[in-house]
């Protein structure tokens, strides 16, 4: 089977648009490799409780631990962040803290998957204006930034000397 | 049963189909997803939506493809298809020839990508 | 510790998982307070043309963490150009080969997310990093793992029943812009 992908580069990169989110919070778990399952309960329970998550990402520390980072809206962050305390309290040996408020910028286009220097375009825009990028996550063909409070929309404006949302008309 | 129209989004980018699945549920449609143009065709079956957004570059059966089997069936060809176009693939006119030789009787098209708000204007405008 | 809840049978309806190639995971490590975006590294690549599949960033005061994919056809080139960006504040593990499992869509819900990670460390299928996207969870493991992985994830998750196959072989345009 033939699965359709595209490699160019545009000098203004084309996009369906930004999303900001404000009031965020990140959390960052670090916990041993063989407590996974045990965090994968409480994530679980979480959803039993109406939880949502505005953007999820793990890396290893070393051979031994994970680096576990969700971000969550205001409300979701507030209600589950006695949760979160109670189990990593469980837990001595993990480590919990707490970025609040943050802010992320989302968008995402055609082919990113595909293309080379998407990341690259984003990430320079940011470091040019002394953006100071807490987190990201990229995957798919979407874009996540992490950045501190009151950061996102000057951030997006910056974002738009690079990235462009075309319009129907004049196509 | 729901007084909202369906629309079906068919594309191979999960992120689209997500982002525009968001604004059409905004806009007070009802969406159905498809992944590829097999899986398409089954939804339009069992679904019957009023329109259906339809990506070109597709695995297994491309847009052009489910385009003019919907076009070409009694059954189905009052569906309205808006086609999105990739990049290199943007076109002026619908009954059009394109990729070496096909051709499709979509109602309309949209290069990708498009500010959601353009499409949504486009998707009402073809339901009136 | 406890676990926080039972078991629940029912399986999660996704839209469809998805395979990728073969690719290289980077894991970089920086143990000094920064503000570093890698801003430096992605430059390079893009100059050569090099596509990062998958990059997740985590920077603290006590230093950063960032974990990235390249196709394995790219990993010599890659190699070269890493080597050559590293400081001695660095530290660098590559894991190879790996490949990136994506499931979709997540509806943002914890219970997907929970249950695909609590199956994939019962089964011992190493989670070698994650990320979501709007709409999909992408998974890193072993990629001779890839398919045991859909094996045990299809205990806990539901697919159309036309689904297409998991792997797909790219067919590649390039555009000149």
């Amino acid at each position: 089977m033939l699965e359709t992908a595209a490699v160019y580069w545009e000098s203004k990169v084309r996009i369906y648009g930004f999303r900001e989110k404000t009031g965020l919070s990140l959390f960052t778990l670090i916990f041993p490799i063989e407590h996974t399952e045990y965090w994968g309960t409480h994530i679980q329970a979480m959803a039993e409780e109406n939880g949502s998550f505005d953007l999820v990402f793990s890396q290893e520390i070393n051979e031994n631990f994970l680096q576990f980072c969700v971000v969550f809206d205001e409300k979701s962050g507030s209600f589950h962040r006695q949760r979160i305390e109670n189990a990593a309290k469980n837990d001595d040996r993990t480590i919990l803290t707490l970025d609040f408020p943050v802010e992320m910028i989302s968008f995402h286009g055609p082919h990113f998957q595909d293309r080379y220097g998407i990341a690259s375009a984003a990430f320079d825009a940011l470091e040019k204006a002394h953006f100071n990028v807490l987190a990201s996550g990229c995957t798919g063909t979407s874009i996540n930034i992490i950045l501190p409070e009151k950061s996102a929309r000057p951030a997006v404006e910056h974002l738009t000397e690079t990235f462009i949302i075309p319009q129907a008309d004049g196509l | 049963m729901s007084d909202k129209k369906l629309i079906l989004v068919v594309d191979d980018d999960p992120d689209l189909v997500e982002s525009l699945a968001i604004k059409l549920e905004s806009e007070n449609f009802r969406v159905a997803k498809a992944y590829d143009g097999v899986e398409g065709m089954d939804e339009i079956k069992k679904e019957r939506p009023a329109l259906v957004i339809l990506d070109v570059m597709m695995p297994r059966k491309d847009g052009y493809t489910l385009c003019n089997e919907l076009k070409n069936s009694e059954e189905y060809k009052g569906i309205i298809i808006v086609l999105l176009t990739a990049v290199t693939d943007a076109i002026n006119s619908t009954n059009y020839t394109h990729m070496g030789g096909k051709t499709t009787l979509a109602d309309d098209f949209v290069p990708k990508p498009i500010d959601l708000d353009k499409l949504m204007e486009i998707v009402k405008d073809n339901l009136q | 510790m406890q676990n926080a809840c039972s078991e629940n049978i029912g399986k999660i309806r996704v839209g469809g998982i998805k395979l990728s190639s073969e690719l290289v995971q980077y894991n970089l490590y920086r143990n000094t307070p920064t503000n570093i975006t890698l801003s430096s590294f992605l430059r390079c690549f893009a100059e050569n043309r090099i596509n990062l599949t998958f990059l997740s960033l985590k920077n603290s005061k006590t230093g950063s963490v960032s974990s990235f994919c390249v196709a394995v056809n790219d990993f010599t080139r890659v190699e070269g150009l890493v080597k050559s960006h590293i400081s001695t504040e660095h530290r660098c593990k590559i894991i190879t080969p790996v490949g990136t499992i994506t499931v979709f869509p997540h509806h943002h819900s914890f219970i997907l997310l929970g249950r695909v990670i609590s199956i994939l460390e019962k089964a011992r299928i190493p989670i070698h990093a994650l990320c979501t996207s709007l709409s999909s969870l992408a998974i890193n493991t072993d990629y001779q793992l890839l398919e045991p992985a859909v094996e045990e994830l299809l205990k806990v998750l539901d697919l159309p029943s036309n689904h297409a196959p998991f792997f797909s072989e790219p067919d590649l345009k390039m555009i000149n812009q």
